[in-house]
């Protein structure tokens, strides 16, 4: 994100303090595709996706006065994304992804490639959820989503070093529950 | 790609974990029906500053709590009027002309795009 768009984002904030409807319906467009990436990745579930959009806005609405126009907005609100997502899925409440999106299911696959990729998928759900919370949401977003570990760091509050230092815990983890599984024999 | 005690290829966890969860699902979004209920829920939260929405947006967040109270206010109005002294409706357009002028009255009835500007008039709407 540029300074550029930053200064954009800040003065986008002052006219909503200002009583801009057309100001917040502006910034509602410019992020939440990103908001709801952050929010499917953490949660798996389209609609509880959009729920967390939905609920991250009205939480921006209502506390715009604590964002401070020297920070940089994207990650600020990415955070209060990534919070709600995160307490939603502690709660429980959500519903497990158990559809695979349409874009990663070929037109020309049998019920058994179907099944045998739903079997692949629950099996890397498992092997993420032995992970601890917040590494979980670090490789998510940094290995799968290709973010920054500044931005994550922003996200998750830590800084890009400690991000850095989750990730390889994470993929190290990952690597000895899935090689067993997936790795072919030399 | 390393190989692990037993000769197993170690395998790239992102990779893996990328293809088996595919790409976020963005395309079956209703995108401008998420911006909308993000609209209708948000609003609320700003209005004590007074926040202007477009007039469109003013009716949807008023047409559902309204249609009740619409519904019985018609309800009563018909039930109010008794029929020998209005047989063809006048009553009704006379009550709702009383108090303009002519020309403030075409402006009521008129069907042209002045209705936007009386409205924005109405609400005060920026």
């Amino acid at each position: 994100m540029t300074e550029g768009a930053d200064q954009e984002e800040a003065a986008l904030v002052r006219r909503i303090r200002n009583g801009d409807g057309r100001a917040f319906s502006a910034l509602v467009e410019q992020h939440m595709r990103g908001a709801f990436t952050v929010a499917f990745r953490i949660l798996g579930n389209r609609e509880d996706a959009e729920d967390v959009v939905q609920e991250a806005f009205v939480r921006l609405a209502e506390r715009i006065d604590e964002f401070h126009e020297s920070r940089a907005f994207r990650p600020w609100f990415y955070r209060v994304v990534a919070n709600i997502a995160l307490n939603a899925r502690r709660a429980r409440s959500v519903r497990r992804t158990d559809d695979i999106p349409v874009t990663t299911a070929s037109s020309e696959a049998t019920p058994e490639d179907e099944a045998g990729r739903a079997q692949i998928r629950a099996r890397v759900e498992e092997a993420l959820d032995t992970l601890p919370e917040r590494q979980r949401t670090i490789f998510l977003l940094t290995d799968v989503e290709g973010m920054s570990s500044t931005e994550v760091g922003e996200i998750v509050g830590c800084a890009p070093g400690t991000v850095r230092w989750h990730l390889h815990k994470a993929r190290e983890a990952l690597r000895e529950v899935l090689t067993p599984m997936y790795g072919r024999t030399e | 790609m390393t190989n692990d005690e037993s000769g197993r290829r170690e395998i790239d966890p992102g990779a893996l974990i990328r293809e088996a969860l595919g790409p976020v699902p963005d395309e079956q979004v209703d995108w401008s029906g998420l911006h909308e209920r993000v609209m209708r829920s948000a609003i609320p939260a700003l209005g004590g500053r007074g926040v202007m929405v477009r007039w469109w947006e003013y009716l949807a967040r008023w047409s559902v709590p309204a249609a009740p109270v619409a519904a019985a206010a018609s309800l009563a109005l018909l039930l109010a009027m008794p029929a020998s002294d209005s047989p063809d409706g006048t009553v009704i357009g006379g009550f709702l002309n009383d108090g303009l002028t002519e020309s403030e009255s075409a402006v009521f009835w008129s069907e042209e795009d002045d209705a936007d500007v009386l409205l924005y008039a109405v609400f005060d709407f920026d």
